[in-house]
């Protein structure tokens, strides 16, 4: 009894907390953390795998610049690795997890916490969404049951080790959808201070939907939700590259225009810890490749994309997207990480998500009409053309009459430019089952194939000894 | 237990019979040194239990039959035979012991007789260590006790030494041993991590609080190693426990005693270390000139120049004119050339003279006694850049109010000034595998690390500027407007009460108060080299490559610009501690038929601790006017945009508590049994109930064999066995079971907000850090205890040990710190002590120690990388020892003398991958430990009538130690060369007989070549940069003289004694390849300092 007493009284005594860790307990402190839910890990290393580079010389090579190019094994864990992405994804996941354990039975205005909630779904089906694509097959509805995916968590972990397994990639698209469209239903821009463009808004979560439907296949509800966010006047949401140009006083200042939260045209920015953008490190676009990609368009304009580019190497450029920001661990050390902000959601993505839809759908028309949008912003004064007059310059600039596959080539020409240097032409390579010729320093050429294994990343080393994780085929 | 016991009484009963031809014998004891009357000495007839005990006068009585031997034993004394014959009065003599079994071993919980005592404790009476002229006690434990390692890593005040009791018990966690003062734990005043030791960053002056203590006050040290003398710690004792008992009164006569040491600091000079001279250094800036490295352009834009950058930039000036065909001003240059700056002589101060008062008045009666003492401690310093003052009092009291009922009442207090040079603190760069630390004026990282050729003053004496940090720098100016002032304040009180409730049962309370401030102000004065670095931009050269300059987002196409317009900064770190600790125990001790002696202690702790530190900078400090503050708003916004913050505040509670229980038996002081169980519980571990608390235990015997009657051997004197078997633990590092979100501000361009993270998940698995150890050991005295010692052997399996593992990263952690590491470790200890000659007037006694630790890391799931194991401190690698010393394989300069190394398949390259994790075993050589697993002492004490002479030697052996880095991919000018530069590579051909690498040319250097400029940093790491750590020093050596009676009371005073003791005087033995470079310390700069060599005078007198 006596010892019941002390012991009880012990237990109050050493309830003190050690120090001053926060405690998840009201919807404000729940919001700020999931302002940490969004991964500081770039997935840009999937440039260097992609054709949108060639062998640039002069550049420092990291080893995961070479293993990237050559379509190896990674072996680094640090930044610009797929090791580095999965565990500050997972990261990123785990935040959103702590908040969803605790918002429901949590005291505070409903109204907020079910905002909350929204994003930390949101947060989590973002995080889970990018792991699968990278990690994983391409969702293919025939036999997505049975690929294998990722694991999909939902729950904070507890204990020191936890054992996971790989949902399938059905599975793992189904959880998105739900925690996607929960999320969609609850998120409310009104609790975001500042711009909110580093939190989803409604805007971001839309985007994020049109990217999720048009890799599922479902190309009803990609242009269901793509319509919701562009509605009537879509150039709203394409960025004025002129007129950035118009404004910028120098170089920098364009990169800071270009991905400004005030530019209506970014959805979703994230800060990510990268080398990716240090023009002398890695591969680039050569010169010409460079010139290829941007001065080889069907209107024989100058492409307002190509300009301004930093010198890469010897040989190769790098267009100006990425501010070059440091964070330093002291004032006066010089040691720290490079870090960039990211574009992780565009307007222009939805755009050509629809105008991939229309094609799909043979609304060619319509497609050119959303691709017209976007290169009276992009091509250096372009004369104002329908839909039909853009139909016949793209049969004689392709040399065929198929203005289905025309509307479709230039729409992949037209996302990889847009999209340079920012990851996602990977995903069209995977997805639409492109192949990839890379030259080697001696001259040598290498190919990844249509359905190469290697475009389904490697799950990192420690997953699979540590965490047991089945490894891909290769 | 009880139940037992009772047979136990009836078997020996049975041996009480009579023997016939009884008579009474009596007699007196006295003691042989002063004739004292002995009291309570037990009297008792050998092979029976048949015994009594001397009265008030000494007398004693006893029947006993001719052919029995009496036995006479008395704490403290050796024992006595006597046969009784046909006397009837037997008058005895005891002999005192001067051998460790007559004294008490006192653990902070209790006091034992060494003779029951079942542990492994050694103890270290205070006026045997004593070096005169140390300001830090615990220095004086080196060499002194066999198994404990001491590590003086700087000599800087405040610093505590590196202490090790029987090696290592954790791996990433603390490894220093719990200091207990007088039954209380010291608590640390600020929270210093194990391996911040060697930073030489500011905080490691104000971590330690022994550096608060007169080590005058200090009546002894004990030692506990085993499980079984540290049980009473439970948690907290897994590294061991050095207890520290302090001076108190004495009843009788009022006696006052001053000592004061007078100490001369001895300067190092460059004859210790590998270093070139100006001349030599002028040849190797002549070949960078000829390589293109240094020349006008280079020199315009240089962040740090030296002479020749100095000639150029005067040129550029037209402030003096090229030599014919514009080669470099020959005539400038000799002046330099032939300057050989001695920067020790610069720097150091001649003969410094540190002085330490202290006095102590002792008075008492039977009902009261007192003890007080007041010291002064006043340093000016080794070198120009630092000094410190202590002042410290104690007050003791100790109050008999009945004879069941006594008190001690203690206050102690301690204040310390001190100024220390200006330092940040270093970084770990893991691209290059190196610590930095940016504008270090660290004197003697100042005199080793910079060119000779580079001069303090000009002709006309004026102070001349080089530059550094584009900025001028004069290294007397900067001393003098960087620097950090400590201020530490302590205060404590404790109250310790005793009462006895029954004749065998006492209550026992403790109950301290503690508070302690520490204060860091770090002056950075507008004038600095530091603070005019921030505004160094006077060309667009230095505009675009200055670092502190701010590239203003809001004003695109400006060249990065100054913001710091004017004044400097002021940074302040506050540590605050506040500590509660109450104890209360009751025992309960009783001897049942003089033979059967049972003990049994229970009691109850609770500490209570909170620690806050506060960091605060302030920026745009105008001294020169008042201390007024001008902070440019894009200061802050510069700051903001790389993530650093101004204010930072931390608060750090600490809740403990413990119950615990000891029995102790013992039968006829022959055998000894021992047992000891704790519960312990503490808040550290979070909120988690489970992990909360945790049980230790241990259990002990002890075997006295030489009472045994069938141990016959004349020669020994006493023979003790012992064996321990126990758990002990304690609570390791990155402890919390809990989720840990921690709030932080976004670093981003816009948008900026708060934001929380997690810093660690919830860890409901988490446990302490145990350690299961078995020790076996003897003690022995032989030849009348002229030779008596001591050895131990232990195995020890450290297990739960946290250590980092790699998850698969899907819970959100990739790296996590778990209980997942467990460490063997086994070792000896030795220690002997002789008395070898005593002739007349003369002895010669000599005591050496010896121990070895040897420790294997069985479980660790993860190797650190490459680039971590590297370094010069070592780095935990499965199936090594705790902190293993790794190498990169030198594989020889190649066919341009850069280095090359051998990579795991054996192919020579010039660059590994830094961050490999995997490989690491075969990549790397494993060297050996990178901390000394043997060490050890051998002091030899002579005296002759009033003279002594005491000559210690201290040694350390089995570890490897990594050479400073020397080589760098860029020299400048500014830098000193070590003196093997002679040999350096200089045409081909060269690498067949030189490891030194050539100096890069320009070509090489900016080509892109990035796999050359690595190999210099993998050279500093490489398996030509280690030496063996071993070291025989002289620690000390000292002569002293003691007045005789009459002398001193002709100056008026009872005892008089005058010393004179040099320390650190020379290393005796050392590896040749460490070239100078002393194996006891690391050169990180900062805030660290060589032990000094120190001259003392030593004189004290009691009146």
């Amino acid at each position: 009894m006596f010892s019941l007493l002390v012991l009880g009284s012990c237990d109050r005594f050493l309830e003190e907390n050690p120090d001053n860790r926060v405690e998840l307990n009201n919807p404000d402190k729940a919001a700020q953390l999931l302002t940490n839910a969004y991964s500081n890990a770039a997935y840009t290393f999937t440039e260097w795998m992609s054709d949108n580079v060639s062998y640039t010389f002069g550049t420092t090579k990291l080893p995961e610049h070479d293993q990237a190019y050559t379509w190896s094994e990674f072996t680094g864990i640090d930044q610009d690795t797929p090791s580095q992405f999965w565990t500050s994804t997972y990261d990123a996941i785990a935040h959103s997890n702590e908040v969803l354990a605790v918002i429901d039975n949590m005291d505070g205005d409903r109204a907020h916490k079910q905002a909350v909630k929204g994003e930390a779904l949101l947060t989590r089906a973002y995080g889970h969404f990018m792991l699968v694509n990278l990690f994983a097959e391409h969702y293919d509805g025939a036999t997505a049951d049975t690929d294998p995916g990722i694991p999909y968590v939902l729950e904070p972990e507890t204990v020191f080790i936890k054992k996971y397994t790989r949902n399938t990639v059905e599975e793992v698209y189904d959880f998105i959808e739900d925690d996607l469209l929960e999320g969609l239903d609850l998120v409310d821009d009104s609790y975001y201070a500042n711009s909110g463009k580093y939190h989803f808004t409604r805007n971001a979560a839309l985007a994020f939907a049109s990217r999720f439907y048009l890799f599922k296949g479902d190309l009803n509800d990609c242009v269901k939700y793509s319509n919701q966010l562009l509605g009537a006047n879509p150039s709203l949401y394409v960025k004025n590259i002129p007129a950035l140009l118009e404004e910028r006083i120098n170089t920098d200042d364009y990169v800071r225009l270009y991905h400004s939260p005030n530019d209506d045209s970014n959805l979703l920015l994230m800060r990510q810890i990268s080398n990716f953008h240090l023009p002398n490190l890695g591969h680039w676009p050569t010169r010409p490749l460079y010139s290829q990609l941007f001065e080889i368009n069907p209107y024989g304009l100058t492409d307002e994309r190509q300009d301004p580019a930093w010198v890469a190497g010897e040989n190769g450029l790098s267009a100006t997207k990425f501010e070059f920001l440091f964070e330093r661990t002291s004032i006066t050390s010089n040691v720290g990480f490079n870090y960039t902000i990211f574009l992780a959601f565009r307007g222009e993505e939805v755009l050509l998500n629809r105008a991939e839809c229309y094609i799909a759908q043979n609304n060619v028309d319509a497609a050119l009409a959303d691709l017209l949008v976007l290169a009276s912003r992009r091509y250096r004064e372009i004369p104002t053309i329908t839909p039909a007059q853009l139909k016949q310059a793209l049969r004689s600039y392709y040399g065929s009459t198929n203005d289905q596959l025309n509307a479709f080539v230039y729409l992949l020409e037209e996302r990889q430019k847009e999209f340079i240097h920012e990851g996602m032409r990977w995903f069209d390579i995977k997805r639409l089952d492109i192949p990839v010729t890379h030259m080697l320093q001696d001259g040598g050429m290498i190919t990844l194939d249509e359905e190469d294994n290697r475009k389904v990343l490697q799950i990192p080393q420690a997953a699979i000894d540590v965490g047991g994780l089945e490894p891909n085929p290769r | 237990m009880m139940k037992f016991l009772v047979p136990i009484v009836l078997v020996f009963g049975i041996f009480v019979q009579t023997r016939g031809q009884e008579v009474t014998i009596t007699g007196k004891v006295t003691a042989t040194s002063n004739g004292d009357q002995l009291p309570g000495v037990s009297v008792r007839i050998n092979n029976s239990v048949r015994a009594t005990v001397t009265d008030m006068n000494g007398d004693y009585s006893i029947s006993a039959s001719p052919a029995d031997t009496l036995l006479f034993t008395f704490v403290g004394y050796n024992v006595e035979r006597q046969i009784v014959g046909q006397r009837q009065v037997i008058n005895v003599q005891l002999e005192e012991v001067s051998t460790e079994l007559g004294e008490v071993v006192i653990t902070g919980f209790q006091e034992v007789q060494r003779k029951l005592f079942t542990g492994s404790a050694a103890n270290v009476k205070m006026s045997e260590a004593k070096i005169t002229g140390m300001t830090d006690a615990t220095q004086m434990l080196e060499g002194r006790v066999a198994g404990v390692t001491v590590d003086n890593v700087s000599g800087t005040f405040g610093t505590s030494p590196k202490i090790r009791i029987r090696g290592n018990t954790s791996i990433n966690g603390d490894n220093q041993p719990l200091f207990v003062v007088d039954g209380v734990i010291l608590e640390d005043l600020n929270n210093v991590s194990a391996d911040d030791i060697i930073t030489g960053n500011a905080n490691t002056l104000t971590a330690s609080s022994i550096a608060g203590i007169n080590p005058d006050d200090i009546e002894s040290f004990q030692v506990l190693k085993d499980a079984s003398a540290t049980a009473l710690y439970g948690t907290r004792a897994k590294s061991g426990v050095i207890v520290i008992t302090t001076k108190r009164g004495k009843s009788g006569q009022t006696r006052v005693n001053y000592s004061g040491n007078f100490s001369i600091h001895l300067r190092p000079s460059y004859s210790q270390f590998d270093i070139m001279n100006s001349v030599d250094e002028m040849s190797v800036y002549r070949e960078m000139y000829e390589k293109g490295l240094i020349d006008i352009t280079t020199s315009v834009k240089a962040q740090n120049y030296g002479p020749m950058g100095k000639m150029f930039n005067l040129l550029n000036e037209k402030q003096i004119s090229w030599g014919p065909n514009y080669t470099p001003n020959e005539e400038f240059l000799n002046i330099y050339e032939t300057a050989n700056t001695d920067w020790f002589d610069v720097l150091f101060r001649d003969y410094s003279l540190q002085q330490q008062h202290s006095i102590s008045l002792t008075s008492g009666t039977e009902k009261h006694n007192s003890y007080y003492s007041l010291s002064f401690l006043n340093d000016n310093g080794q070198t120009i850049a630092d000094n410190v003052k202590r002042y410290s009092g104690t007050a003791k009291n100790s109050f008999q109010f009945t004879n069941r009922f006594s008190m001690d009442l203690k206050l102690t207090a301690n204040y310390r000034l001190q100024k220390v040079p200006g330092t940040q603190n270093r970084d770990f760069d893991p691209i290059t595998g190196r610590y930095r630390r940016d504008f270090d004026i660290n004197p003697l990282s100042y005199a080793l690390n910079t060119s000779r050729s580079i001069r303090p003053y000009d002709d006309n004496g004026e102070l001349e500027y080089f530059r550094r940090n584009y900025a001028p720098f004069n290294i007397l100016r900067e001393v003098e407007l960087n620097y950090i002032n400590i201020n530490v304040a302590d205060i404590a009180t404790q109250a310790d009460i005793n009462y006895d409730l029954t004749d065998n049962l006492t209550f026992r309370s403790t109950l301290q108060g503690r508070y302690a401030t520490t204060q860091r102000e770090h002056v950075i004065h507008e004038h600095s080299n530091q603070a005019e670095a921030y505004r160094a931009d006077d060309t667009q050269y230095i505009q675009e490559a200055n670092q502190l300059l701010f590239t203003d987002p809001n004003d695109p196409g400006a060249l990065p610009k100054v913001v710091l317009p004017e004044g400097g900064f002021n940074n302040v770190n506050e540590d605050e501690l506040k500590n509660f600790y109450i104890r209360n125990s009751v025992d309960w001790s009783s001897t049942f038929n003089n033979v059967h002696n049972i003990s049994v202690m229970a009691g109850q702790e609770v500490k209570y601790t909170d620690r806050m530190a506060r960091r605060v900078d302030g920026i745009g400090v105008v001294y020169e006017n008042g201390g007024i503050v001008n902070t440019d708003p894009l200061m802050i916004e510069f700051l903001n945009q790389q993530g650093i913050q101004t204010y930072e505040i931390s608060v750090d509670r600490e809740r403990f508590a413990g119950f615990f229980l000891n029995g102790a038996y013992s039968f006829n002081e022959k055998y000894i049994f021992n047992g000891t169980v704790r519960y312990d519980g503490s808040n550290r571990l979070g909120k988690s109930k489970n992990a909360r608390y945790l049980p230790t235990w241990n259990v002990s015997g002890a075997w006295n064999v030489d009472r045994e009657s069938f141990f016959q051997v004349p020669w020994i004197n006493y023979l003790k066995l012992r064996a321990t078997y126990g758990l002990s633990a304690n609570l390791g590092p990155n402890t919390s079971a809990l989720l840990n979100l921690r709030s932080a501000v976004t670093l981003r361009p816009t948008d900026v907000e708060t934001y929380l993270f997690i810093q660690d998940l919830e860890n409901s698995d988490l446990t302490w850090e145990k350690l299961n150890e078995l020790n076996v050991g003897f003690d022995f005295g032989a030849y009348n205890n002229r030779v008596t010692g001591t050895a131990d052997f232990y195995k020890r399996n450290s297990f739960d040990l946290i250590g980092q593992i790699q998850t698969s990263g899907v819970g959100g952690n990739a790296f996590k710190w778990g209980n997942y590491a467990d460490m063997a470790s086994e070792g000896f200890e030795v220690a002997i002590n002789t008395v070898n000659l005593t002739i007349n007037d003369f002895t010669w006694m000599t005591n050496f120690n010896v121990g070895y630790a040897r420790d294997r890391i069985t479980r660790l799931d993860f190797n650190p990388r490459i680039a971590d194991a590297v370094v010069q401190g070592g780095a935990a690698v499965i199936g090594g020892p705790r902190r293993g010393l790794f190498s990169t394989k030198f594989a020889g300069l190649d066919s341009r003398g850069i280095p090359t190394y051998y990579d795991d398949t054996g192919e020579v390259v010039y660059n590994y991958d830094l961050q490999d994790r995997e490989n690491l075993r075969s990549i790397l050589k494993f060297e050996g430990s990178a901390e000394p697993r043997g060490a050890g002492g051998l002091s030899n004490i002579f005296n002759y009538k009033n003279f002594s002479l005491n000559v210690f030697l201290s040694f350390k052996f089995d570890y490897k130690i990594r050479l400073d880095d020397a080589f760098s991919p860029r020299y400048t000018d500014f830098s000193s060369m070590p003196r093997s530069f002679v040999n350096r590579w200089m045409v081909p051909g060269d690498e067949e007989f030189t490891d030194v690498p050539v100096i890069l040319d320009k070509e090489t250097l900016e080509g892109g070549f990035t796999d050359y400029l690595s190999a210099y940093d993998l050279y500093n790491n490489s398996t030509v940069r280690v030496a063996d750590g071993s070291y025989l020093r002289l620690k000390s050596v000292r002569l002293g003289y003691s007045l005789p009676g009459n002398l001193a009371r002709r100056i008026g005073a009872n005892t008089a004694s005058v010393s004179v003791e040099a320390q650190n005087m020379l290393l005796l033995y050392s590896d040749p390849a460490l070239n100078g470079q002393d194996p006891e310390f690391f050169s990180t700069g900062g805030v660290a300092l060589p032990q000094p060599r120190l001259i003392t005078t030593s004189i004290t007198i009691g009146f």
